[in-house]
């Protein structure tokens, strides 16, 4: 490489082969002077040079300009008329440009959902992960909330001794307005023959024949199957299946499996505890869909409410020397008064700094107590009088953006809430 | 799925942002930090013979940092890229196969190819100031001796962001510099905390301050308080550099005091084109008008009445030196200085605007085409120009030096001293080196980036004693500056 160039001919970049160098030649865009220069593909290139003397125009005027004003015209003109027109640098001729692709230094975003994590792609990838291998725990026992699928069943029938006596069995359900001795004569033209009734297995015939009452709530369900168990027989694991299939269908989800008068409930249903779960999606863990999002501030972590920073600006005050702002003045003083008075009585230190005060002491300044009234409680007070406008005006002095009460910022919503 | 996860997560630590949270809103990260994840994103994405153009990737980068950047334009050129980069930090230069220099110098001056391929390929002089600092044949200078201050601000308590419980004392009517590493709380401490605070005892307008406790000394001995950042001075095509610096005015009392103007009865604001009288009226004295295509876009059009001149050709008929006022718009700042150098009053108050090292800068051009670096840079000639020696303004600059080439920097510390000579006092949030060597007082943040390991002070003092104490990384960069 020749390191002075000024004094080269300009038919010298003619001769290079575009397939090794990017060649400007005769650049005139702003100041630069007839610029010709070639640049060598795959390498790291710094261009320099002092404020104003034409770095810029080189790099994104003329380069940069050239490779985005080449891809637009290789579109079709109908998408073209979208575009706007660009204007071809001020050049001899360019060669060997490549897709370009300019990292300027802007921050052209100002929308608040936009967080490194989405701008990054990260964050669509951990959703993915998140939903697809992502477990869901019941808060209540901590075990895994999972659907039951047919083969799960059939599983773990299959894993019960050999020779067990096993029953398939579903809820029966009564849609209102039904009566029980109709359901039955339905459920003998569908081929069903017996019932459970408490546990114990009853004809329907004589179920439906019979002149006692039954009383209603009692736990009546339908026996879809009696199969003595065998893993080896393909044919039985077969039947099996289609049965414990008939009683999801006819259990509206449920199915019961008595072994030696033993019922293991199974449910297709995503629930555990007596819970509904949702299960696991893309959208559900992304704070920019409804679906996931808390719903108190939608998704942006924060709302609207009382700034603490506000309300106690120096936290090396204590209470007596006025660290709740709001309480200093002499008519909102009174708030203050009780806690001055009776504060002892509670074990609240009011001569000791903010910044001291455990979590339960806070707590109480917080919310207060009965006898005391807490800052929380003032400023429900303040709000119940916001027709006036001075009240009004103390208010928007304290209001901030402050961490969602609801979700505490993770800007998601709780699983067992929905 | 955990791989690709893993690779973006390495990439993001590996271009300096490992402190980021993955919550954070794009909307409060810095330009730097911006341009760096779009990077980054660009790494994850395996595309390969493209051409990857940045402007300054170093930008708000600690020295230890930039060297990880490297490594990262590195990664970016072996998958098989060619990686352009506009760029002034040294690192970079010494890092690349090859440097292209445009010069020699700036402006008019500049425009043509001066040096072409790597460090190793120049031997002595050459034509180019960038290879004659990087050879170090040109240099800037280390003050012979740092200045002595006794009145200062201290602020306690500083709980900003990741900053913890600091208290720290800020001397006055010298040059002081808080550094650190990326994500270290210089910004926080600077710009959250300290700005706003004094800006609310001055009564200027500020918004909320950060936490912190109070600030207490000599803050009486302040009269006003200037954030100099790289905020463009306008919008508006009608302002330019001379109007900011209050040249403009003397140049119109100038024309209109001419003998032929006298006769005429034009006054000052004839050679106005923002008001009506003498400028042209087609236009409205932007010399040029704007043809609205429908589907595409907007086409300026060199006005035809006045061919671009902004003025009337009755205005235009006075002359001073043989120069209108179209023409004297049309001036660089170094050409005005010769052209008006009998006319002091006009002169002086050009001058500072070539002090801080924007000769190349025409009078006449719109604010809303200066870099932000320029722009800068015009509001520090702004106040350069007042000089009056009753005020002790406390000028708060963050990263002076961004777009700036080491032959500007040694200018821009020129007149930033030339400042504090008047009896202002100054703080600058920077990472450059050659400019930390300069202060006379370091406040280094750190140890590391972020939340957990930021937010500490970690040195306070004077440039040697930084270095002698060995302490951060700031200490280990600045002691190869400083031997």
């Amino acid at each position: 490489m020749p390191s002075s160039h000024s004094d080269l001919k300009d038919t010298y970049y003619d001769t290079l082969d575009p397939r090794e160098y990017i060649i400007i030649k005769r650049a005139r865009v702003n100041n630069l002077k007839n610029l010709s220069v070639a640049i060598p593909r795959n390498k790291f290139v710094v261009i320099t040079g002092l404020s104003g003397s034409g770095k810029s125009s080189l790099a994104f005027d003329t380069l940069f300009a050239e490779g985005q004003r080449m891809y637009v015209e290789s579109l079709s003109s109908y998408a073209r008329q979208f575009l706007g027109r660009m204007e071809k640098p001020e050049v001899d001729y360019i060669r060997g440009v490549s897709p370009a692709i300019a990292i300027e230094q802007k921050v052209n975003t100002r929308n608040p959902r936009s967080t490194v994590g989405t701008s990054t792609e990260l964050y669509d990838y951990l959703k993915l992960l998140f939903a697809r291998i992502g477990k869901t725990r019941s808060p209540v026992s901590g075990k895994e909330v999972k659907r039951d699928t047919v083969t799960d069943v059939v599983e773990w029938i299959n894993q019960l001794p050999v020779d067990s006596k096993i029953i398939i069995a579903c809820p029966l359900t009564i849609p209102t307005g039904r009566k029980l001795k109709g359901e039955l004569e339905l459920l003998l033209s569908k081929g069903y023959t017996r019932v459970l009734v408490k546990g114990e297995p009853q004809l329907i015939e004589e179920l439906a024949g019979t002149k006692k009452k039954i009383p209603k709530n009692t736990e009546i369900e339908i026996l879809i199957d009696r199969i003595v168990t065998n893993p080896t027989d393909e044919d039985l694991n077969y039947r099996l299946a289609d049965s414990v299939q008939t009683a999801f269908f006819e259990g509206h989800g449920d199915c019961f499996v008595y072994s030696d008068k033993k019922k293991t409930p199974f449910s297709d249903r995503f629930e555990l505890d007596g819970m509904r779960f949702t299960e696991p999606s893309v959208n559900f863990f992304s704070f920019n869909n409804p679906y996931g999002a808390c719903r108190t501030c939608e998704g942006f972590g924060k709302v609207l409410g009382i700034d603490t920073d506000l309300v106690i600006p120096d936290k090396t005050l204590s209470l007596y020397e006025g660290a709740v702002a709001p309480w200093r003045s002499e008519v909102m003083g009174k708030w203050a008064q009780p806690w001055l008075k009776h504060g002892a009585k509670y074990d609240f230190p009011i001569h000791r700094p903010i910044a001291d005060l455990n979590h339960k002491e806070l707590e109480l300044l917080w919310n207060g107590n009965k006898d005391l009234d807490g800052i929380h409680d003032f400023f429900k007070y303040v709000e119940s009088k916001s027709h006036k406008i001075q009240y009004r005006v103390l208010l928007s002095r304290y209001r901030g953006r402050t961490t969602c009460p609801d979700c505490r910022a993770p800007a998601f919503v709780k699983t067992r809430d929905m | 799925m955990i791989t690709e996860i893993r690779s973006r997560l390495g990439y993001l630590t590996e271009v300096g942002l490992g402190y980021l949270t993955l919550n954070r809103l794009t909307s409060t990260l810095s330009g730097g930090e911006y341009q760096r994840i779009k990077l980054a994103t660009s790494l994850g994405s395996a595309l390969v013979g493209s051409m990857y153009i940045m402007d300054e990737p170093s930008i708000g980068l600690h020295p230890r940092d930039t060297n990880q950047m490297i490594g990262v334009l590195k990664t970016l050129r072996d998958l098989g890229n060619t990686v352009i980069v506009v760029e002034h930090e040294e690192e970079i230069m010494r890092a690349a196969d090859q440097i292209v220099d445009i010069g020699p110098g700036a402006g008019m001056h500049g425009g043509t190819l001066v040096f072409q391929g790597s460090i190793k390929d120049v031997n002595g002089k050459s034509t180019s100031h960038t290879m004659d600092y990087l050879k170090g044949l040109e240099n800037i200078q280390v003050p012979p001796k740092r200045r002595k201050w006794k009145d200062s601000i201290t602020i306690f308590g500083a709980r900003e962001n990741n900053l913890k419980n600091l208290k720290v004392k800020i001397p006055l009517a010298v040059l002081t510099v808080v550094t650190g590493v990326s994500g270290s709380g210089k910004s926080t401490l600077v710009s959250k905390i300290l700005y706003p605070s004094l800006g609310r005892l001055m009564g200027v307008f500020a918004e909320t301050p950060g936490k912190y406790e109070r600030i207490d000394g000599d803050t009486s001995r302040l009269t006003s308080i200037e954030f100099v950042d790289q905020h463009p001075i306008g919008k508006s095509s009608r302002s330019n550099p001379i109007s900011y610096v209050k040249a403009y005015d003397a140049i119109r009392q100038l024309y209109s005091d001419q003998s032929l103007s006298k006769k005429r009865g034009y006054k000052p604001s004839v050679f106005s084109f923002n008001v009506e009288g003498g400028r042209c009226e087609t236009c409205q004295g932007e010399g040029e008008t704007k043809v609205e295509m429908q589907f595409m876009a907007d086409i300026f059009l060199k006005c035809e009445s006045c061919q671009g001149k902004r003025f009337k050709k009755e205005t235009l008929e006075i002359e001073w030196n043989g120069k209108n006022i179209a023409e004297v718009l049309d001036l660089t700042v170094e050409e005005a200085l010769e052209f008006f150098k009998d006319k002091k009053p006009v002169h002086d108050k050009i001058l500072p605007l070539y002090d801080v090292g924007l000769g190349y800068v025409k009078l006449g051009q719109s604010s809303n085409s200066l870099s932000g670096g320029e722009a800068q840079r015009v509001k520090l000639a702004s106040f350069l120009g007042k000089n009056s020696s009753s005020d002790h303004i406390l000028f708060i600059f963050d990263e002076p030096t961004t777009g700036l080439h080491f032959h500007d920097i040694s200018k821009l510390l020129k007149a930033i001293n030339a400042l504090i000579d008047q009896g202002h006092s100054v703080i600058i949030i920077e990472h450059n080196m050659e400019v930390i060597k300069c202060a006379d007082w370091i406040i280094d943040l750190g140890p590391e980036g972020g939340e957990k390991n930021g937010g500490h002070i970690v040195f306070e003092g004077t440039p040697e004693a930084l270095v002698k104490s060995s302490t951060g990384h700031t200490a280990r960069f600045l002691k190869e500056k400083l031997v």
